[in-house]
């Protein structure tokens, strides 16, 4: 058996690239601090085995790695920059939204309250029957007190309280991008961020609430029987799942 | 000191044992091998730092117990508070 330098060279980088793997697992695994300990140790002086015997391969002319191909870096490059814009104003609302300071209305800050196997969002009204007579709803409208004052102003508000309260928050309606509205735009299967109708002030004539209506069409077609139903229709609807 | 040991840490070691082994030789070898200088000194520097971690490890294997019962007491479920005032 004959080997050259550069095989043995290259069976060194080799068997030293796949004893890192095996000590990165090590690490992993190890419960005992002393023995961690060790072994991360062990790992750096690994990673500086195999860097040494990379810098004789290279100065040898023996570690040729391709260069990287200068179309597919520029592809790459803009795709992550076009997809980090996007993340930034992500992460920008959800901070918001963990921060509670702004925009009060948006629906990340949303909580959900479960009723029998429904999510709903946590705004009262129409929805919900209207009624509060039952046990059940009032249990319920005990429970989302604290927050319906918040949001709305009186735990059973008028329509016209309501109405008010919604088209003066800057960030409730007029300010959702119909994207932000996509994750939740499920109509009577729960997560009620979009529900038509009282919730939304009743008002149905706000060009991102007609927008909102014929993304859902479809689905409150199937549910309501129509896209706009009146709120008798609605709550037939409502009681009859019930 | 003793050291606790887990069932998983103890394959772990012996198989970081085998390879450390495998490799002293190896590398051993290849430092007798080859012609060219830098190549044999790295060769040499690299079987001494596994000759190291080689008795690092049988310094543990050695030193180490089959560990305690390894539980954590667990809080027994309970449902949240969401859950709980809305069960009706």
């Amino acid at each position: 058996m004959f080997f050259q330098d550069r095989d043995i060279a290259l069976d060194c980088i080799n068997s030293q690239k796949l004893l890192n793997n095996t000590y990165t697992y090590a690490v992993s695994e190890a419960s005992n601090a002393s023995i961690r300990n060790d072994m991360v140790s062990i790992l750096n002086d690994e990673f500086n085995n195999q860097y040494m015997i990379f810098e004789v391969m290279n100065r040898r002319g023996w570690y040729k790695p391709f260069a990287a191909n200068q179309q597919d870096l520029n592809n790459a490059k803009n795709d992550v920059n076009n997809l980090n814009n996007q993340m930034q104003s992500v992460w920008k609302n959800m901070s918001q939204g963990m921060q509670g300071i702004s925009n009060q209305y948006s629906f990340t800050q949303t909580p959900t309250y479960q009723y029998g196997n429904q999510t709903y969002g946590d705004r009262p009204g129409q929805d919900w029957g209207g009624a509060t007579n039952s046990s059940v709803e009032k249990a319920m409208w005990s429970n989302i007190g604290n927050y319906a004052n918040q949001e709305i102003g009186s735990v059973n508000p008028s329509p016209s309280e309501k109405n008010a309260n919604l088209t003066g928050s800057a960030g409730y309606a007029a300010n959702q991008s119909q994207s932000q509205y996509g994750a939740s735009q499920t109509y009577r299967t729960q997560n009620y961020g979009d529900r038509p109708g009282q919730d939304w002030g009743g008002a149905t004539n706000s060009n991102v609430e007609k927008a909102m209506w014929s993304n859902i069409g479809n689905y409150a077609n199937q549910e309501v029987g129509s896209a706009n139903p009146s709120p008798s229709e609605r709550n037939a609807n409502l009681n009859n799942q019930r | 000191m003793q050291e606790n040991l887990t069932e998983r840490e103890l394959l772990v070691l012996q198989d970081q044992i085998m390879q450390e082994m495998c490799m002293i030789t190896k590398f051993s070898n290849y430092a007798e091998m080859t012609s060219d200088p830098e190549l044999k000194n790295v060769c040499r520097q690299v079987a001494q730092k596994h000759q190291n971690h080689y008795n690092t490890l049988i310094r543990h294997l050695n030193s180490a117990r089959a560990a305690q019962t390894f539980t954590t007491t667990q809080p027994a479920y309970t449902a949240t508070q969401a859950q709980y005032n809305y069960q009706f």
